[in-house]
């Protein structure tokens, strides 16, 4: 594998495919987990959609 | 502010709305709760996150960041350091991730660790995994060597899945200090009754391997808010919003904010080869005790590999290991903090580790110590 243009030697530990240019995360020598990236901006939506709702919460009663 | 965190804002404005709605929503918890919010992180990565970018100075009046056990090579026992010492000046090829390279043993030993072992002619190399141990094993059939297997299930499945797929060769032996998180969470919960954790920032690296669900009994049982969290500071920032807000909703929950990585059951290949691989002990704590089925030994069927069985090492739970004046079984605990140390930065710095804590990148003491100005500004704001 690649990190940051350094190439290693790794144990893929992971039960799913992985293929040449998916991102995955490495500890010790060992790939533990492949990046989901469809996650990384449905998660960011989620979140911003989440601080909206928050701001509902300020309103309701002064600190 | 300091300047990592204008950094942070320029980079990622959304983090900026973050602490906004943490700053807004905190007061309303405390209010509910009656008490101050205290957060334990148990990842030495989710601390080097806090203290690195100072998100400690950004929390209002009443919310704590805390570290936690996150830190393996902090609670390894000493006992194993000087076993290994040994054996290197017997001429065994001792192999050690670097983090371990500067243990210190047990109260007088000497060496002191694994560096000086090798200073005096002890054989000792630090590899970057257990796959260039194999490979050095390999390589240099006529000798003996002896791996240093420390870590928390992250690191676990670098040694097991060797060891189930039969790739161990048996000139290699492995000196298991591998130790389980959730247990150790357990114990601070009912046998550390001076911290009272109102929220955990569940490490996202072990839960890469173990899964979301394992944390599930924080919620369910302690009535605590865990939120497996990602280590980007905008991951810690959320974890610690969505804390505060179960808190002041009264409604404590599991969440997962690390999706990207951590998966509702794990990784089923590498937990695979940790059950394959390891039985499940009571084991030693540095600085702690004995915690309850926290410790992994090799099974009985691969015992040809197990240094442990091979060279007679045991490990007493006596804290002869922790060492006079060093506070690091408080600080890895969340009792202390490592400026209430009179010897943090004096007689223990990250060149001159004198305990446990000082000596790994996440050991909260060296995460300290190399973000000192951080540290300082935030005392003055009484942040910490």
């Amino acid at each position: 594998m690649n990190i940051g243009g350094v190439r290693k030697t790794v144990i893929l530990t992971i039960s799913e495919p992985v293929k040449p240019g998916d991102y995955v995360v490495v500890h010790a020598g060992i790939a533990i987990s492949k990046i989901d990236e469809s996650e990384v901006e449905e998660t960011l939506k989620v979140w911003k959609e989440y601080i909206k709702e928050l701001e509902e919460i300020y309103s309701e009663e002064p600190s | 502010m300091t300047a990592r965190i204008r950094d942070l804002y320029v980079r990622n404005p959304f983090s900026r709305e973050v602490v906004r709605a943490i700053r807004e929503l905190a007061p309303k918890a405390l209010k509910k709760i009656g008490t101050s919010i205290k957060i334990m992180d148990f990842c030495g990565t989710h601390e080097w996150t806090i203290t690195y970018y100072g998100l400690r100075s950004l929390m209002p009046e009443g919310v704590e960041l805390i570290a936690g056990p996150g830190c393996p090579v902090c609670i390894t026992p000493g006992h194993y350091v000087d076993a290994l010492i040994k054996l290197s000046l017997e001429g065994l090829n001792v192999m050690t991730y670097g983090d371990s390279y500067m243990l210190p043993g047990k109260i007088g030993s000497y060496p002191r660790n694994l560096a000086e072992a090798k200073a005096l002619g002890g054989s000792v190399t630090v590899v970057y995994s257990f796959y260039d141990a194999l490979r050095i094993a390999r390589e240099k059939k006529d000798s003996e060597h002896v791996f240093f297997a420390v870590g928390f299930e992250t690191t676990m499945p670098a040694v097991a899945d060797p060891i189930t797929g039969g790739a161990v060769p048996e000139n290699l032996k492995i000196l298991c200090a591998h130790r389980f998180t959730v247990p150790v969470v357990k114990y601070l919960l009912e046998k550390v009754k001076d911290v009272p954790i109102k929220g955990v920032i569940a490490p996202g690296h072990v839960s890469a391997i173990i899964g979301s669900e394992p944390w599930r009994f924080l919620p369910e049982d302690y009535g605590i808010p865990a939120v497996v969290s990602g280590f980007e500071p905008l991951d810690v920032l959320l974890t610690i919003l969505e804390v505060i807000k179960q808190i002041y909703e009264g409604k404590p929950r599991l969440v997962n904010e690390y999706r990207r990585v951590v998966r509702r059951y794990g990784n089923e290949k590498a937990l695979r080869a940790i059950n394959g691989a390891f039985d499940v002990v009571d084991s030693y704590w540095r600085g702690i005790g004995i915690v309850g089925r926290s410790g992994a030994v090799i099974k009985e069927r691969y015992s040809s590999l197990d240094a442990e069985r091979e060279y007679r090492i045991k490990v007493i739970a006596d804290f002869t290991d922790v060492l006079p004046g060093c506070r690091c079984g408080e600080v890895v605990l969340g009792k202390a903090k490592p400026t209430d140390c009179p010897l943090f930065m004096k007689a223990c710095t990250p060149e001159h580790p004198y305990g446990p804590c000082m000596v790994s990148s996440e050991g909260t003491c060296k995460i300290w110590a190399e973000n000192l100005p951080v540290i300082k500004s935030a005392e003055k704001l009484k942040h910490i």
